[in-house]
């Protein structure tokens, strides 16, 4: 029986929430009124010259300490090593409305906001390109290039070409073949903590970087390579995080600015966003046009899959290789495709940069497909239910581009929806304006090529007991939110059998825990996970020694349960202290030390190769050996399948969802309290995108036009439909106890799952997201 | 381009008191100070936290007289002769407060961002109703806004303070 | 974000509150109420003064008599309220509706009744509006919903007045000149600036519903995206009296968040009056006050809708109205 792992857990960190006592970046206060404030001053236009800087008023303003511009830094940053293409303050232009010039550093708010007033800029305007189609085209003068470092044509960041098997045939054996051109609107994160960042320069030459992010680590680097410091002189500490889901997940210029004006000004300097500047820095779900085409045999065999996709990245790279690459490949499971054509493009455009968001780069595409999927089994008079679970991958299976899927539930998912929703007994069957509706899911659990090419692990967890008894689990990867320091918690008290309230958790410094790269992709229960799990591992046996020194038996006769150590034999028993204290003489504090490295990864790329066999794994190998191989390879997926039953106004095109029945093989939960709340989550941010969230920009300035969650609209509580969650545990052989991620994958089945249900209801087929009111209006009018 | 600067006009300080979580403190502060600045910064009471700023997304949620007021919508000189409470004033003892230990082992907070102002707008319903329904319960959290939990735990966490409550009462 | 610098002052009562403004008028002031729409355009500098006038010590206008409502009860106060739930039940779904519950515990109904118009181009933060170049309603002379424009045209976003102008409500107002009542049907002005014929110096004391309310069937609709938080994006308050014999005594249509200011549609439901209500009629109705009905393009959803929809709830509420 498990100890603590599969057990309802209240997060670790709960109790500082709930009492209102636990401390984000805003809350800090540093001793003595030391503290300054930073503000920045945006640019007005999407693309435009800096001609001149004038901020000699501003600095003559009492109050005002420094004032930074890209006079101070010009070094480039970027959360991925390959494309670094920002500053800290835009240098000779700006390329998008919002784009950081200067920032300033006084005594308060007012002053700062005053200072940002007497700035002066001359700018010399440039056309905006806001249309991604238009970045495509090639370029016919200089300053039409957005980013001028990029090597592709025109204004394209990334191009990715991949195909496998052969479409062309598979399409002549199909007798099916339905295609549709989509369109998503961009959305963002929208979490409750603005972003916020206090740096302090030290008279000793050391900084100290607090800040609101999910990835520690590559804030650290970037810290390190925007201000010329080595990274032992540099601290990050990660406070509480107030929700990320990805937007926190780019080092980000109001970091560096902070760090700058500290440095100017020998004082420690806070930059606070307002929520119209969360909006602005943006870095959420890509805006996306899509064309898809799927093929099926009148079996109800899918021969063919072809994607092309057109991504619209804004002004800066940031996760967008990895974004490019997701929104093919990822389309490869749960169903077994043979065939695949992906041309996808990711183009510059004078707009806030999109980055990761939840389930990132796989929503768009996996709404088409599964879409697609429901017009096909249409076609051939199949069941939409049926027609998945027959094209579903077994575990232990092989997708078209070589991922290796190990456990897989999908059918178990599907048929768990199936029988809850009452499927066989409302699909096709309810009133007019009542319908319900399947989709899937497939995700990454952590990205098994890590973001820098290098031999360092992606996790490395360290487990310390000192004579009291108490266990210290030091980690990086970030808490915000998601329970990860609780997932941490469990896995160490799994091993140890100890009782949870010894274990303590400390993640938010980079100067006490070894490195790990972070909360995104999904990967810290697996990656961390396992890492944590093997460091205890290491300080049970320790544990065991001791008590098989004080006990006169061999360890194999020993057993840790419920904070003792017991003699299987002689039922006699110690408690876990006294062995602590046996292991503790003579050597001090014990220390067990555990990581976690991706298995066997692609052989084709050179850095990583030097990876292979160092670490042992049971794992077998994964990947082809194709340009791109790595992009979405992962050690395990998890899948998923949700229905959702709703009731479309077909006067208004008001849509009340009624009912969602969502299953996800999360391999084991861990923390069934934390993966229920994640899919619970997933499923309130899945409808808002699917329904009403829209990250608008205007077509002719490229001005977001509703950076407020007044007007971007999220899902209210009394919107939410009721859910039944069902965690399918298919028992991951590599994952910690089991488990795969449940915090990304989630989201993807309820999006094409409204979209079906939707069909089912008033017989219409949207393919541009948010399925408004009044797309939905006008379809229905459009039919009858 | 239209510079909207930032206006002008000297004001001056005025020594107010306050009563907040039965406490009488004086401060110094202007008209323009907002409650939420108030009790943040000037009070150190950090529970009430700052998320849009415009009254749409309810973290800043405290209780004045009984009622669940924005205090980011709120000057903080119009309430000088009432009783403020904060999310720090609920814990009397070494115990949570029931709604505090319900949102906690019920899941009702996640990155708990949100949760103070979900925790008071929760103290004021259940003071208001005793045994709301589910429905009750979603429409007088429909002021405050949640990115994480997608609120069914929340619900939850609500409807279990309640019941925790009552039983309490009725020992 | 912080508030721009004002004076501000708390009077006990009217009377002082009116004193108060003469001694500022020449700078500059608002009165302030509620505040929670007031506040969020001062963070957003928005047309802001030098001198706040809190209306919150003022005891004299909080309660509900009868049919007399003080301007400072609060929109949740109306929701809550037996005798409005059972004799004015347009007005209380009005009030339920507006914003969040969190707002309407705050916000009045002389709040509500004199809230800003809004407008996609100006509800926005001084940055946004920097680069924008401003709007004719704050610190430009361009109007950039139709650059021509003369007046401004920002939406009349109340949900409270439509329904109070559909019961032909008056509203008491107190100034340097003394009281005076106002047709709420005539109180409103075509710009979305100026918006009403208030004297700066006049405060709504009381909303005065007539006694005959409560003979008559009262319904609001709105539609919004989400059934919190958002503003209206089209409304319709209805008033209606009908006889034994289904016949139409009395007919009153006033739609919220098309135009400026609350429209009523007398043209067309005059014509209606002492006819048998029939489901034939509501569509004729509904199609005929949709067709006049012309939003203007500046709040977030597509116009075209928006006059779809005065046409979608007209019948409903009609319907709702008729069979209740």
């Amino acid at each position: 029986m498990s100890h603590t792992v599969g057990k309802k857990t209240p997060l670790v960190d709960g109790a500082q929430k709930v009492t209102g006592r636990a401390v984000y970046i805003d809350d800090i206060v540093l001793p003595g009124k030391v503290m300054l404030i930073g503000k920045i001053l945006r640019s007005p236009f999407a693309h435009a010259k800096i001609k001149k800087i004038d901020y000699s008023k501003a600095k003559k303003l009492k109050g005002v300490y420094a004032i930074a511009t890209a006079e101070d830094s010009d070094n480039r940053f970027g959360v991925l090593p390959i494309t670094k293409d920002e500053t800290a303050f835009a240098i000779d232009k700006v390329t998008f409305i919002g784009d950081q010039i200067a920032a300033v550093a006084a005594t308060d708010e007012e002053t700062a906001i005053k200072a940002l007033d007497l700035i002066q800029v001359e700018y010399e305007e440039l056309p905006p390109i806001l249309k991604p189609e238009k970045s495509l085209a090639p370029i016919s003068h200089p300053d039409q290039k957005i980013q001028p470092w990029s090597k592709y044509e025109g204004n394209i960041f990334k191009t990715v070409n991949q195909s496998f098997g052969n479409v062309e045939k598979a399409l002549k054996k199909s007798s099916v073949v339905k295609n549709g051109k989509f369109s998503f609107n961009g959305v963002t994160h929208a979490f409750t903590e603005p972003m916020g960042v206090i740096a302090s320069y030290g008279s000793d030459k050391k900084l100290t970087v607090w800040s609101s992010t999910q990835v520690p680590h590559y804030l650290h680097r970037a810290l390190a390579e925007v201000m010329e410091m080595p990274m032992h002189r540099i601290k990050v500490i990660r406070p509480y995080v107030g929700g990320g889901f990805g937007g926190k997940s780019d080092p980000f210029p109001h970091e560096m600015a902070a760090a700058i004006l500290s440095k100017k000004t020998g004082k420690p300097v806070k930059i606070l966003f307002d929520r119209d500047e969360v909006f602005i820095s943006n870095h959420g779900r890509h805006p996306t046009k899509t064309e898809m085409q799927m093929s099926a045999t009148k079996d109800g065999e899918f021969t063919s899959l072809e994607i092309d996709a057109l991504i619209d990245g804004g002004a800066w790279g940031s996760f967008g290789v990895i974004t490019t690459y997701y929104n093919g490949v990822l389309s490869l499971g749960p169903y077994k495709i043979k065939n695949f054509n992906y041309n996808g493009n990711r183009v510059y455009t004078n707009k806030p940069a999109s980055g990761a968001m939840r389930g990132h780069g796989a929503v768009n595409s996996r709404f088409a497909v599964e879409t697609l999927i429901d017009e096909i089994a249409e076609d051939i008079d199949f069941d939409p239910c049926d027609l998945r679970i027959q094209n579903a991958y077994e575990p232990n299976s092989t997708t078209a581009n070589g991922f290796r899927i190990t456990s897989c539930g999908i059918k178990e998912c599907i048929e768990k929806v199936k029988i809850a929703s009452g499927w066989d007994k409302k699909f096709k069957q309810m009133p007019y304006g009542k319908g319900i509706g399947i989709g899937c899911g497939f995700y990454i659990s952590g990205s098994a090529l890590p973001i820098n090419w290098e031999r360092m692990p992606q996790s490395t967890v360290h487990v310390k007991i000192d004579f009291d008894g108490g266990v210290t689990v030091h980690s990086l990867a970030a808490e915000i939110g998601q329970g990860s320091d609780t997932v941490l918690a469990q896995c160490v008290g799994e091993v140890l059998k100890c009782d949870m309230s010894r274990i303590r958790i400390y993640s938010k410094n980079t100067d006490t825990a070894p490195i790990d790269l972070g909360s995104y992709s999904s990967r810290v229960t697996f990656m961390a996970g396992l890492a944590a799990k093997r460091a205890a591992e290491k300080i049970k046996k320790q544990i065991l020694n001791a008590a098989s020194k004080i006990m006169a038996s061999p360890i194999e006769n020993l057993e840790l349960k419920n904070d003792r150590i017991t003699e299987l034999k002689t039922k006699s028993s110690i408690s876990f202290n006294e062995a602590v204290r046996e292991a503790l003489h003579d050597s001090g504090a014990l220390h067990g030390k555990g990581h976690y490295q991706a298995p066997n990864l692609n052989p084709g790329l050179p850095r990583v190769d030097e990876l292979r066999g160092k670490e042992s794994e049971k794992g077998a190998p994964m990947g082809g050996s194709h340009k791109g191989a790595a992009a979405g390879l992962s050690p395990s997926y998890s899948m998923g399948a949700y229905v959702c039953q709703l009731e479309v106004d077909a006067e208004t095109g008001l849509v009340n969802v009624e009912k969602v029945w969502a299953a996800h093989d999360c391999g084991k939960a861990l923390n069934p309290l934390a993966v229920e709340g994640q899919i619970e989550g997933c499923i309130h941010m899945g409808l808002g995108q699917a329904l009403m969230e829209s990250f608008d920009y205007n077509r002719n300035t490229g001005r977001i036009e509703n950076p407020n969650f007044l007007d971007y609209r999220c899902i209210p509580p009394t919107m939410m439909p009721d859910v039944d969650v069902f965690m399918i545990e298919s028992g991951d052989p590599e994952g910690p106890f089991g488990a795969k991620e449940a915090g990304e994958g989630p989201i993807l089945p309820i999006l094409p799952a409204v979209a079906n249900a939707i069909y089912d209801a008033v017989g219409i087929r949207l393919r541009n997201l948010p399925m408004t009111p009044e797309k939905i209006i006008s379809a229905i009018a459009k039919k009858k | 381009m239209t510079l909207i600067p930032f206006p002008s006009k000297k004001i001056s300080k005025k020594i107010v008191e306050f009563n907040i979580n039965n406490e009488i403190v004086e401060l110094a502060i202007r008209p323009n100070d907002l409650l939420l600045d108030v009790i943040r910064y000037k009070l150190n009471l950090t529970g009430t936290k700052r998320g849009c700023d415009m009254g749409t997304c309810g973290c800043c949620t405290v209780i004045i007289d009984d009622k669940p007021v924005l205090s980011c919508l709120t000057l903080a000189m119009q309430v000088q002769d009432k009783k403020i409470k904060t999310i720090e004033s609920l814990q009397e003892n070494e115990n949570m407060h029931p709604i505090q230990e319900c949102f906690h082992t019920e899941g009702g907070s996640q990155c708990g961002f949100c949760t103070p102002g979900f925790i008071m707008t929760s103290f004021a319903l259940l003071k208001e109703n005793k045994n709301p329904t589910k429905e009750e319960i979603k429409e007088a959290i429909s002021g405050n806004m949640c990115r994480c939990t997608g609120y069914i735990k929340i619900v939850d966490s609500i409807k279990k303070a309640s019941e925790k409550i009552r039983g309490k009462k009725s020992e | 974000m912080i508030l721009p610098p004002f004076e501000l002052h708390n009077p006990n009562s009217i009377k002082e509150a009116i004193e108060i403004s003469q001694k500022v008028k020449n700078e500059g002031f608002d009165y302030v109420s509620g505040g929670t729409d007031l506040l969020q355009n001062y963070k957003n500098r928005l047309n802001v003064k030098p001198h706040l006038i809190s209306l919150k010590n003022i005891k004299e206008t909080r309660s509900i008599q009868n049919f007399n409502i003080g301007a400072m009860v609060t929109l949740d106060e109306i929701s809550k309220n037996k005798t409005l739930q059972k004799d004015f039940t347009g007005l209380v779904e009005a009030c339920s509706q507006v914003g969040s519950i969190l707002v309407r515990k705050t916000a009045t109904i002389g709040g509500n009744v004199l809230i800003d118009n809004r407008c996609y181009f100006y509800n926005q933060t001084p940055f946004w509006r920097t680069s924008l170049g401003a709007c004719l309603k704050a610190e430009s002379d361009t109007c950039r919903v139709i650059p021509q424009k003369e007046y401004c045209v920002a939406t009349f976003s109340s949900d409270s007045a439509p329904m109070l102008v559909a019961v032909d409500a008056k509203y008491e107002l107190e100034g340097k000149n003394g009281k005076r009542i106002v047709e709420s049907s005539d109180f409103y002005t075509h710009d979305g600036i100026k918006r009403n014929f208030k004297d700066e110096s006049e405060i709504i004391t009381k909303i005065k519903i007539p006694k005959t309310t409560a003979n008559l069937k009262t319904g609001y609709e709105k539609i919004r995206v989400r059934d919190t938080f958002d503003y209206p994006l089209v409304s319709v308050a209805a008033a209606l009296k009908i006889d034994k014999d289904k016949k139409i005594e009395n007919i009153n249509i006033v739609l919220g968040a098309i135009g400026t200011y609350p429209i009523k549609n007398e043209d067309t439901t005059d014509l209606f009056k002492g006819e048998k209500i029939s489901n034939s009629m509501i569509k004729e109705i509904s199609e005929k006050i949709q067709k006049k009905a012309q939003p203007y393009n500046n709040l977030t959803m597509p116009v075209s809708y928006r006059k779809k929809m005065v046409g979608v709830l007209c019948k409903r509420l009609l319907t709702r109205l008729t069979d209740s």
